[in-house]
């Protein structure tokens, strides 16, 4: 499937008349494992928005990545993580797993930090020997 | 015999393994003639999760935190709960966690399967509709406002003149937003009303719209809560087969629909306006106010923009009527307020009190201490914006104003504590570099006082030309709060001047460190 074919099947499932970048920059990393360069100029003719706007929406949010994956590994570096360990476990994984972490903002489970999530999977008091078990079932699956 | 077993399925449950007790619990079923498993909701107190309720005779019994292995024991060979087992907590409304709180908001979390309808019904959802859609749109509005509810997102601006805006705006397409990016740490409440009672905050939304005439309502949810945008997307199609979305809601002449739409990872669309333009597929950039969002929002036409916990509030005002729901709380404080505790506590979760019960009562009744049993050194209220506040300066009541008499704020009710590993210098400085991480970069104040906040502070903390610095922080802090275009420039000085007041040991009061160099030196 070429990235246009992509685009208008996504396109094509969503309601019409409304805004649809966000959904389809979602879409377009969750389906291809990443967003890259070349899908810019695609996107922006199927909404009809120049593809500076395009590139502005992907740099803005951290969700999205141009050209690389999304780490598999975010953990939370936000207070209510940071009170149970945050900063410890995000310098033991960042040494463990590289690059496959990021650092996000809270996971909205702020009682039980420090808390990660790998894939849609929230850890609670994680650590990173749990962390390389789901990392190692995500991959394997 | 036991009738049902209980086990949620909510985020922080199965953080801690709900998913595998539950899988036993299967296995225990299966010998029970009689038993159900049924995944519930959360009832919120997260020290005690994973927890299972078995039912017997109406009646239901609570054990917790429950490991997998120890599932079949809370059973006995005649098929009735174990109450000898270590795990028993007793009958779960008996658990002081929950027995000490006013639930209106919270009162069907945990007590239901969150997508059954039919439930959802028998407990009293949808009652706050029926009621508003005998009302008309003006006696409706009347209600909102006799009840004193004010928004719960954090700004605490009065929900009904925001609705009576909306009501008299010109133009006849209107909009019902849903805030749900709740990206203050330490707030966790959005996220359990939508996990485990996600027809109320869609009750809430067809309320508003039934009174300000709307069809089409948004719900901006955050990506950071994956079970949450599970449950709303069933939440949503069920609720149109039901009759509460979607064509004749309730059998009126009323249509309203919801879209669920999600965030992108961005601290800042939580601000209302950032979010609208995010919503219109935009960068999250916040927008000079005035137009108001209520005269001038989605698109350009007349939004009510408002926070899960205001929508969730209108149910209950609905169903029971304002002066009912205004029967509770202090002063121009309402109601109740969800307050969420989490950090470095023994007993957290949701806790939903009314206003006025005071924050000592919250920290010693429901917190206790930390994890290690030790006592607090402080309490960050509010979110990475609000204040920190030390044991000592807890002895104030739950109310927006007397919070801002302390140089604090109530904000989304999120509690975060610390034990006394805590650095508050480096929670100084992080608030800073939080603000600059995330800022939308479109006013100075904010974009620029952050970063060189960030590093006037790390220069405090390394000793280097300490008066000079204060002063030029000071300085600094000054123009964010006054220059900035919202709430994320002008709040983040909030916790700095927190730290400086109560904590000024730990930043800069020790004076010039003769060895310090300076760290900032070579950083971006």
């Amino acid at each position: 499937m070429t990235n246009e074919e992509f685009i208008a099947a996504e396109l094509a499932d969503r309601p019409a008349g409304q805004p649809q970048l966000l959904p389809l920059l979602h879409a377009l990393q969750h389906g291809y494992g990443r967003l890259t360069a070349d899908m810019i100029p695609a996107i922006a003719q199927a909404l009809n928005i120049s593809t500076a706007e395009v590139y502005g929406v992907i740099t803005f949010y951290d969700d999205f990545h141009l050209d690389r994956s999304p780490p598999a590994i975010k953990i939370c570096a936000a207070e209510g993580c940071q009170a149970s360990g945050a900063r410890d476990l995000l310098e033991r994984a960042r040494g463990q797993f590289e690059d496959a972490v990021e650092e996000v903002f809270c996971l909205g489970n702020c009682a039980l930090g420090p808390c990660a999530m790998v894939g849609e999977t929230v850890v609670a008091q994680a650590d990173t020997t749990r962390l390389a078990d789901l990392l190692e079932k995500q991959t394997d699956s | 015999m036991i009738s049902h077993i209980y086990i949620p399925d909510e985020t922080t449950a199965c953080s801690l393994g709900a998913d595998d007790v539950a899988i036993r619990a299967q296995q225990l079923a299966a010998q029970l003639p009689e038993a159900k498993l049924v995944r519930n909701g959360s009832r919120g107190a997260f020290h005690l999760e994973p927890m299972v309720e078995l039912e017997m005779q109406g009646r239901r019994l609570a054990f917790g935190p429950v490991a997998p292995e120890e599932v079949a024991g809370l059973c006995t060979d005649q098929g009735t709960p174990n109450v000898d087992h270590p795990k028993y907590l007793g009958e779960v409304h008996q658990i002081g966690f929950l027995a000490r709180q006013t639930r209106l908001t919270f009162i069907r979390a945990g007590a239901m399967e969150p997508l059954d309808f039919a439930a959802w019904r028998a407990y009293g959802g949808g009652d706050g509709l029926q009621r508003a859609l005998k009302l008309t749109p003006q006696r409706t509005i009347s209600e909102i406002d006799a009840s004193g509810l004010r928004g719960r997102g954090g700004a605490a601006f009065p929900a009904g003149i925001k609705w009576r805006t909306v009501h008299q705006a010109q133009d006849s397409t209107r909009y019902i937003v849903c805030n749900a990016d709740e990206g203050d740490s330490g707030t966790f409440a959005d996220r359990l009303l939508m996990e485990c009672d996600p027809f109320q905050l869609l009750e809430g939304m067809a309320i508003a719209a039934v009174a300000l005439n709307a069809e089409q309502g948004y719900i901006y949810l955050r990506s950071e809560y994956p079970k949450a945008r599970q449950v709303l997307q069933q939440a949503l199609i069920i609720a149109r087969n039901n009759g509460l979305l979607g064509q004749n809601i309730f059998g009126s002449s009323h249509n309203f629909d919801i879209q669920l739409h999600v965030g992108a990872g961005s601290y800042i669309c939580g601000e209302e306006t950032a979010m609208l333009e995010s919503l219109e597929g935009k960068r999250g950039i916040v927008r000079r106010k005035p137009p108001l969002p209520a005269l001038q929002g989605l698109h350009g036409k007349p939004t009510l923009v408002h926070n899960v916990l205001s929508l969730a509030a209108a149910t209950t005002i609905l169903a029971h009527g304002a002066e009912a729901y205004a029967a509770h709380g202090v002063g121009r404080s309402r109601g109740t307020m969800p307050m969420q505790i989490g950090g470095n506590v023994r007993q957290g979760g949701l806790v939903e009190v009314p206003f006025g019960v005071s924050l000592d009562v919250l920290m010693s009744d429901f917190a206790q201490s930390t994890r290690a049993g030790t006592p607090f050194k402080a309490a960050q209220i509010g979110g990475p914006l609000g204040a920190y506040l030390p044991p000592s300066a807890w002895n104030i009541p739950l109310d927006y104003e007397a919070f801002a008499e302390a140089n604090a704020m109530l904000g989304h009710g999120g509690i975060v504590a610390f034990g006394d590993d805590i650095d508050m210098g480096e929670q100084a400085e992080f608030a800073m570099r939080f603000c600059a991480r995330e800022s939308c970069g479109k006013c100075t104040p904010c974009r620029v006082g952050s970063s060189q906040g960030a590093q006037l502070i790390q220069r405090i903390r390394a000793g280097r030309d300490v008066r000079e610095n204060r002063a030029v922080l000071d300085d600094l802090m000054e123009t964010m709060e006054l220059g900035s275009l919202c709430a994320l420039g002008w709040l983040t000085p909030m916790p700095v001047r927190s730290i400086l007041n109560w904590f000024p040991t730990e930043l800069g009061a020790g004076g010039d460190n003769p060895s310090g160099g300076d760290p900032a030196e070579g950083e971006s």
